[in-house]
């Protein structure tokens, strides 16, 4: 029950954003009519538009799930951009090392034998997830070593893994060809189409093959409930005999390492190679309101991911058809978190209200039902129950 | 003349319980009117209510006569109330002047009149007989001097109604008798004191009139020359209590936990442990006792795995665990009842299940082939239900819906395990009421005489003398002296927690 | 290097440590009574973008001035501060009283910031952009030096840059000498206290944030009507959140902070000045210094210190 009301609740804030997202558009003098039916129609209008909006649903699930982790585990990774663009660059160099084209002067690292596609993507997708995870984990290294708040570390490992990339691509790894580039990994690495004459791959299996299995890890093993148990309370996680330190770490990693999973789905399903700026385009910033909106839940990141990507899809249709900036989108976005959060707030007033209700109603009805003085009520703790936020504190 | 002040009809809910019914109550002017009641009883939502800090849902307030509104502490200290906190309101990084005269500063121009200040505060404290040093910092001062500046605070407001929350919580038994003789002065000025307590002894010693109140009702009002420290007590729990047996003070068999010179920095930095040394046994129960912030806290805290020891040795059944991580002591068998049970010893929002097994989820039978077993969690959550008798629908209610009795039930009932051979229990029975404190006990005295080693540390003197064989008073970071239970007065105990005095012979101590 | 270039330096080191500066005096202002405000970034966004659209969009009303000033400046300036200031109470009341967590509020804000102003100014000024202002704040004192080479070099000292300095001394005599500062430390440290002694907590804590957002609009108006004359996209590009960062290292205390944003700046001028010595480094890594120093010295001596206690608690 009340996982249908919780459900329910995030759709109304959802419906709130977009209303004040059409509220918005009307002030600025669009046929707000127009607007969203061009939203619509880019997003879910066509076969077309559909796996383009199942394409870009992709990446922000792995990345959505990335940052779940990481807040279930009482840790608050912005750095999901950054190990997106690390997990893309290892998996672009390790795939373009299998590459029958000419590299350019990009680096080659390793003379890779002819191996069956299947193998490079493998080693593809598991080159992103290590990069991930070495970029994730180095601000989960930092936190428990030195404890520099992540939040800090991951913003700034953010600028430094976009500057790295942006080096990196521009000098040793510059492919064939004037444009600041990588080489391209070869064709049979690229993740089978699932639907013909689209852009929709395999990748997307893979994301929900993963959100299944992050739901597994947290809810059903012992080291998931070590994470959820640190990211509720810390200081009984450390009581209970949970080893902080190493636990952080190994979050951090873990969420860096879905991250970087991301990037590495965009590398072999999407671009095949990586460009200088602009590789993750806000999918890590994205990923931060999905999983507030998906409640840290896989299921529920998978629904919020598939609407942020419709928006996203839809963004451009309704720039081309009726002229509104797609930058609208990142408003609609920041309204969901807004909203979505406002609604916690407002419920914790209301379940107040509630609960002292039913009190006076239960109070009422023992004093009817008692013919002789009635006992008094068992003591209780008379204090106010804080809400039990979830996510960080 | 009017009475200081009346309450009447004051009624106040919380979500799921009803803090005050319909409370009537009169403070009358130059009384100490002791509020007697277990936690719970809702002696502090009444006063809240007083001061402001609660609206009451119905009811009227009377001060001085006349009929008031007190929709905020502003309201209260504007008609002469003031408040000390039992969780003192100051702040630590100002000084004993700045946090006197918050909210009412001296001004030079725009700025903070620090000389000013300091001299106003100078003046106060010699008036009212309570000297302290204006320009100190308040983190730097000792718990006692903490609560006298509490109190010049709420002076400083020309205060003539006077709360004090749980005043002596804190404070050694000298300390209470000081803070007994400036209550009693501050009545005879004409004053009207309240003080909430659940401690009969200090309702005898400093309280002209007593009002003891029972889950949310006042029970009855009388003076302690009138009735006895028995008669009230019952009158607190609502029915007789059950006299304490004399158990004759046990010898323990061979030792479990050694300490030899222990030595620990507190979180600032500070020596808090200079050179502990004690020798546990299995069957025995050995109590630790202090003014708070004189190490029991750091000493259990390296005992248990939560704090580096910087020296000493710390051995369990002989072999040094001074190097191991928390999880390493609790699976050689250390038990730990922690001081602040939501802060450490519950995760509030996990079912009292999943609580149960906080520390062993991921051993067999919870975890098998790297997966929880929930059904396995399940049944023990149910199986410790009933033993316990935690009262809750299921093992799948969250922690969070039970009262704080029933949530130490539930750490007592983990900690508590018959293959722990040693326990470390940090003020066990704060906080809850009367009837799981005495089951609480039981339950200790039941895994003592099943052979578990246990240390005890609280700040509660009457538990220490029903519980504990032997009794160690910490003082500065070291045990200043050994008592066997039977064979000490509160008196001794209490000098020797102020002064680390009369630490005579040792019996039983660390050879 | 000579006195001329020392000095032309020094001047290079506070323009770019300006926005710090202030962003870092944001963040002491709002974390001192308690809130955590990681949104910084995005108003500063928000100021520049107010700043710049009000005093565009008035070039032809106000053609007065205020000594040098030009009137349009002046009122951009005064949105910049006023756009910061609503943005700031915007975060104070979801976090306040809507009990949001103030690390997501912040988080929405900056993500609102970034793309409301990006939608704006396609709005307002369509592809081409926003056009580039006659005149930005002029200097209000040019101090003209010769170098060793008998070159005339002039170290150029203007308002905002030179407002910022007058902000980091008020905010430390506000908040450690006056009677509003010792109830905001009170906030910031033991909120309970502030309630019990009649005060209301809320009322200090939303003024301290607006003061805090006006002073980050304040940073936004001196990029674009100061330093640029324009806006641009995400023209912030982080700065915000190295504010934090200053905040930090300056230990929430003005005078540190201010040392922390020059050593910043530093960091970010010696870009010219390791060119002019003949050191090649690639731009990329130069721009990444300031972060990469934030990284070491998170490991170093900060990693340690300690906020105000109560930050965060409502």
């Amino acid at each position: 029950m009340s996982r249908l009301r919780t459900l329910l609740n995030s759709a109304g804030a959802v419906a709130l954003a977009l209303a004040l997202g059409a509220i918005v558009l009307a002030l600025s003098g669009y046929d707000v009519g127009d607007a969203l039916g061009a939203l619509a129609q880019g997003a879910v209008g066509s076969v077309n538009a559909n796996a383009e909006t199942l394409l870009q649903t992709t990446p922000l699930i792995l990345a959505a799930l990335a940052v779940a982790v990481g807040l279930r585990g009482g840790l608050f990774n912005i750095g999901v951009e950054g190990q997106i663009t690390i997990g893309g660059l290892f998996a672009a160099v390790v795939g373009y090392q299998f590459s029958d084209q000419p590299l350019g002067s990009a680096w080659r690292l390793f003379h890779a034998p002819a191996v069956p596609g299947i193998v490079q993507m493998v080693l593809i997708l598991a080159a992103g997830v290590v990069g991930g995870m070495l970029w994730g984990g180095l601000s989960g290294l930092l936190k428990a070593r030195f404890g520099a708040h992540e939040v800090i570390t991951t913003i700034m490992l953010n600028y430094v893994a976009i500057g790295l990339v942006s080096y990196l691509v521009r000098v040793p790894l510059h492919g064939p060809g004037p444009i600041p580039q990588t080489p391209f990994i070869s064709k049979a690495a690229h993740l089978p189409i699932l639907i013909p004459d689209t852009r929709l791959h395999a990748g997307l299996l893979v994301a929900l093959a993963v959100a299944v299995g992050v739901w597994f890890f947290l809810w059903k093993t012992p080291w998931g409930f070590a994470v959820r148990t640190v990211g509720l309370n810390p200081d009984a996680a450390q009581y209970a005999g949970i080893g902080m330190k190493r636990l952080v770490f190994g979050t951090m990693a873990l969420s860096g390492a879905l991250a970087g999973l991301a990037g590495a789905v965009q590398i072999a399903g999407v671009d095949f190679g990586l460009v200088q700026t602009g590789f993750s385009s806000g999918y890590g910033y994205d990923a931060i309101a999905i999983s507030l909106l998906g409640l840290n839940h896989p299921l529920g990141i998978v629904l919020a991911a598939w609407l942020f990507a419709a928006l996203r899809s839809g963004a451009g249709e309704m720039q081309v058809a009726a002229g509104v900036s797609s930058q609208i989108i990142s408003v609609l976005q920041a309204l969901v978190i807004l909203m979505v959060s406002a609604e916690a707030g407002l419920r914790y007033y209301v379940d107040q209200r509630r609960k002292k209700a039913q009190t006076v109603a239960n109070r009422a009805s023992l004093e009817q039902a008692a013919t002789v003085p009635a006992s008094p009520p068992a003591p209780h703790q008379s204090s106010v129950a804080e809400p039990t936020a979830e996510g960080p504190r | 003349m009017a009475p200081a002040v009346q309450l009447k009809g004051i009624h106040k809910i919380y979500p799921g319980v009803i803090a005050n019914d319909r409370v009537d109550w009169t403070l009358e002017w130059g009384q100490i009117h002791a509020l007697l009641g277990e936690n719970g009883a809702g002696k502090s939502t009444l006063m809240n209510v007083l001061y402001g800090m609660t609206r009451p849902d119905a009811g009227e307030i009377h001060v001085d006569g006349r009929q008031v509104e007190i929709p905020a502490p502003s309201a209260a200290i504007k008609l002469g109330i003031g408040m000390v906190h039992q969780h003192f309101q100051l702040v630590g990084p100002l000084t004993v002047a700045q946090n006197i005269l918050l909210g009412c500063e001296p001004r030079l121009g725009p700025f903070f009149h620090t000389r000013k200040a300091n001299q106003r505060v100078a003046d106060l404290a010699d008036r009212v007989g309570l000297p302290v040093d204006p320009t100190a910092r308040v983190e730097q001062l000792p718990v006692g001097m903490q609560q006298r500046v509490e109190i010049l605070k709420v002076l400083q407001r020309d205060a003539r109604i006077l709360i004090f929350d749980e005043p002596t919580a804190v404070l050694t038994p000298q300390e209470i008798d000081e803070l007994g003789a400036v209550m009693k002065r501050l009545a005879q000025e004409g004053r009207a004191l309240v003080f909430i307590t659940h401690k009969m002894r200090e309702v005898m010693a400093i309280a002209t009139d007593v009002t003891v109140m029972r889950a949310g009702r006042v029970i009855g009002s009388t003076t302690p020359s009138a009735t006895s420290a028995g008669e009230l007590a019952a009158m607190v729990v609502g029915r007789p209590l059950a006299p304490v047996a004399e158990v004759p003070a046990r010898l323990g068999g061979e030792v479990v936990l050694e300490i030899r010179d222990l030595h620990a920095a507190n979180d600032r930095g500070l020596e808090a442990l200079e050179g502990v040394s004690i020798d546990v046994r299995q069957g025995e129960i050995v109590g630790i006792i202090g003014v708070e912030g004189n190490g029991q806290s750091e000493l259990v805290e390296v005992i248990t795995g939560l704090r580096k020891a910087s020296s000493g040795q710390l051995r369990l059944l002989g072999e040094g665990i001074a190097g191991a991580t928390v999880r390493q002591r609790r699976e050689k068998g250390v038990g730990h009842v922690a001081e602040d049970r939501l802060r450490h010893a519950v995760v509030t929002a996990y079912s009292i299940a999943d609580n149960l097994v906080l520390d062993r989820y991921y051993l067999p039978p919870y975890s098998r082939n790297a997966m929880l077993d929930d059904r396995a969690i399940t049944r023990n959550g149910a199986t410790s239900l009933e033993r316990y008798r935690i009262k809750a629908p299921d093992a799948r209610t969250p922690v969070s819906s039970l009262s704080g009795g029933n949530q130490q039930k539930v750490v007592v009932a983990r900690e508590l395990d018959p293959n722990h051979r040693l326990l470390v229990v940090s003020q066990p029975t704060r906080g809850v009421d009367a009837g799981a404190a005495e089951f609480i006990h039981d339950q200790i005295r039941q895994l003592c005489d099943a052979g578990a080693a246990v240390l005890l540390v609280t700040n509660e003197l009457d538990e220490l003398m029903v519980l504990a064989d032997r009794i160690g008073v910490m003082f500065h970071g070291k045990i200043a002296g050994w008592r066997v239970r039977g064979s000490c007065s509160r008196e001794e105990l209490g000098r020797m927690m102020i002064a680390g005095a009369g630490s005579g012979p040792l019996p039983g101590g660390a050879a | 290097m000579d006195f001329a270039m020392f000095i032309a330096l020094l001047a290079a080191t506070l323009q770019l440590a300006t926005p710090l500066i202030l962003g870092s005096l944001t963040g002491i202002w709002s974390e001192r009574s308690g809130v955590v405000n990681i949104a910084i970034e995005g108003i500063m966004l928000t100021g520049a973008f107010a700043g710049y659209t009000v005093a565009e969009q008035t070039l032809d009303v106000a053609r007065w001035s205020l000594g040098p000033i030009p009137g349009n400046l002046l009122l951009g300036v005064l949105a910049a501060c006023v756009a910061g200031a609503l943005l700031a109470l915007v975060h104070a009341f979801w976090s306040l009283k809507l009990r949001t967590d103030q690390i997501i509020s912040g988080t929405a804000l900056n993500i609102l910031a970034l793309g409301l102003t990006a939608y704006l100014l396609r709005l307002i000024y369509d592809v081409g952009g926003s056009p580039k202002l006659p005149s930005t704040l002029p200097p209000l004192f040019v101090w003209n030096l010769t170098n060793s080479h008998g070159e005339t070099i002039s170290a150029q000292f203007t308002p905002i840059m030179l407002l910022s300095l007058v902000l980091v001394v008020a905010t430390h005599l506000v908040l450690f000498h006056t009677p509003w500062g010792l109830r905001t430390l009170a906030a910031g440290e033991h909120p309970t206290t502030v309630r019990t002694l009649g005060m209301s907590l809320d009322a200090i804590r939303y003024t301290n944030l607006a003061i805090g957002g006006a002073i980050a609009g304040l940073a936004g108006a001196f990029l674009t009507l100061e330093q640029v004359g324009q806006f641009n996209e995400n023209m912030t590009a982080g700065k915000g959140f190295i504010a934090l960062a200053v905040m930090i290292f300056g230990r929430w205390k003005p005078f540190y902070a201010l040392a922390a944003a020059l050593f910043f700046g530093l960091a970010d001028a010696s870009q010219v000045l390791l060119q002019t010595w003949g050191i090649q480094i690639p731009a990329e890594f130069l721009e990444m210094l300031p972060y990469v120093l934030t990284l070491v010295a998170l490991m170093g001596l900060v990693g340690r210190t300690r906020g105000p206690a109560a930050v965060g608690q409502i």
